[in-house]
């Protein structure tokens, strides 16, 4: 196949980017949109011009360090699936496709298609601790855990960070993510004494980072690769008022 | 700052912000679509029932007061929360394609801003007299104000009629989606429930939309008259 690419490129954080347009001429419907841009990069080292710089690690679609807008849909076009799983076959022969890094002021623009997440770290690092037993491991079946919050707890804990929430929501917000953090410590009895203590900090962390506010468009859920429910951000949205309400402080 | 502050300082709190004031203006606006609905009873129903409002100086302030409060408070907490989202996003994409989210979601800022337009007129028509002074000396037969005339009145002009209408159908696309939002917002849901939230917002925006719309349009086109 031949694809015609319009990427994103921009040197540093601080250079001003612009489109680049490419034709890549022998793509194989079997490779991953990743390995498009290895041969892509290739191509573009023996030329001695600088390859295009993304973020990758497992390729498998779990560990979450990819990510980047197929035509202005976080992850391109394929439900429930990351830039590293989304394969040439789900494009056809001469389509033109526009590359783009996730935009948001929280999330600044490294490289070409690659953004600083770090700002997920910090949301995360601000839940601080649970107070969990340590020493011998206990009795599996000591803490009854009931089976719907265990699944829901498990589905939240499904999020791997990549960030395709942001990006796609239309005022940047982090609420999906930092609702599936929240949540899925929350829904367990070992997260329920700093429970609320972990909504207020999460939240205010979210906030301080400079992500958007959620309008209830539901635009998270649809590119979310691990099909998230925007059901965690209401959830959420509870916690912290029932916190803020409750709580000492 | 006081828990309340910092609540506020939150976008979460902010939004609930919008969901209870929201909530509260669409309530009013249920009771008034209900009592503009007297119009098709007549003169002496629509006079009857506006005197008996203006009759009851605590409820008529009380409503006012009210509104006085949470009208401010929600379309300031939305310029707010459309700074804020407007700065988390500083470059926008060449090229974005919308997924999930509607186009009631996407404009409900702009039917917003239309609705506070409209608000500050409708208020100026029909409250305060201001742009047609002649309003407040009507009287009927009874010496009671003449609300009926001012309404037949006001509505005969079809460029009225058209900033109403247009003011009924941003309503629409802003509840529609809204008054199931602000569930969400307040962290109101349930897997049971949900599907009936976003029914009854359409439900009712709709009512809300027809009922409101039906008096302009009855007295524009005669069925509604002195
Ligand atoms: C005064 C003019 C108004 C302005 C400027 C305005 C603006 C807005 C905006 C921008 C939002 C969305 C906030 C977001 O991004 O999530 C919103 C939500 C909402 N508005 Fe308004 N609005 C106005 C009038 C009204 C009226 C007349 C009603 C009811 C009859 C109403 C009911 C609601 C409700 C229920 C929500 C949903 C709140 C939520 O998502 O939690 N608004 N409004
Ligand atoms: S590279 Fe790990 S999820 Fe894509």
């Amino acid at each position: 196949m031949k694809i015609t690419l319009n990427v994103w490129r921009q040197s540093s954080p601080e250079a001003a980017g612009s489109f680049v347009k490419y034709d890549v001429d022998g793509v194989s419907a079997d490779m991953s949109m990743l390995e498009m841009l290895d041969v892509l990069n290739d191509r573009l080292e023996s030329k001695g011009e600088a390859p295009i710089a993304f973020d990758h690690d497992c390729r498998e679609g779990i560990c979450g360090s990819c990510g980047f807008m197929i035509n202005g849909v976080a992850h391109g076009p394929e439900k429930e699936i990351t830039v590293c799983q989304t394969h040439m076959r789900s494009f056809k022969d001469g389509d033109e496709l526009t590359l783009e890094p996730w935009r948001a002021m929280a999330f600044p623009v490294m490289r070409d298609l690659m953004v600083d997440r770090s700002a997920f770290d910090r949301i995360i690092q601000a839940g601080g601790y649970v107070s969990v037993r340590t020493g011998s491991a206990p009795e599996a079946n000591a803490t009854p855990v009931m089976k719907e919050h265990a699944d829901m707890a498990f589905e939240a804990a499904a999020c791997i960070g990549c960030g395709a929430c942001v990006a796609a929501c239309p005022n940047a917000a982090a609420m999906l993510f930092t609702s599936a953090k929240v949540s899925h410590l929350g829904l367990l009895p070992q997260g329920e004494p700093e429970r609320d203590k972990r909504a207020i900090d999460m939240v205010a962390q979210m906030d301080k980072e400079g992500f958007g506010h959620c309008s209830n468009h539901g635009e998270c859920e649809a590119v979310c690769p691990k099909g998230i429910s925007v059901n965690f951000i209401a959830r959420m949205n509870r916690d912290l008022l029932k916190a803020t309400l409750r709580s000492s402080r | 700052m006081s828990w309340l502050q910092s609540l506020y300082a939150s976008t979460i709190g902010k939004k609930a912000v919008m969901a209870i004031t929201g909530l509260i203006i669409f309530g009013f606006t249920l009771g008034h679509m209900a009592g503009n609905l007297l119009a098709f009873f007549g003169e002496d129903t629509f006079n009857t029932y506006a005197a008996t409002l203006k009759g009851n100086p605590p409820l008529l302030w009380g409503t006012r007061l009210l509104l006085l409060t949470v009208i401010p408070l929600h379309f300031l907490t939305a310029f707010q929360l459309i700074k804020r989202s407007n700065d988390a996003r500083p470059a926008t994409y060449s090229k974005w394609q919308p997924q999930r989210s509607t186009y009631a979601s996407r404009t409900i800022r702009f039917g917003g801003i239309y609705l506070l337009g409209f608000i500050l007129y409708h208020l100026a028509h029909y409250t305060l007299f201001l742009t047609n002074p002649e309003f407040g000396g009507y009287h009927d037969a009874q010496g009671r104000h003449d609300a009926f005339r001012m309404v037949v009145e006001g509505f005969s002009n079809p460029v009225n009629v058209a900033v109403y209408l247009v003011a009924m159908l941003s309503l629409v696309f802003h509840l529609s989606h809204g008054a199931w939002s602000m569930f969400q917002s307040m962290g109101l849901n349930h897997p049971k429930y949900n599907q009936l939230r976003e029914r009854a917002a359409w439900t009712l925006a709709i009512v809300l939309t027809v009922g409101f719309s039906s008096v302009p349009i009855a007295v524009l086109t005669g069925v509604v008259h002195r």
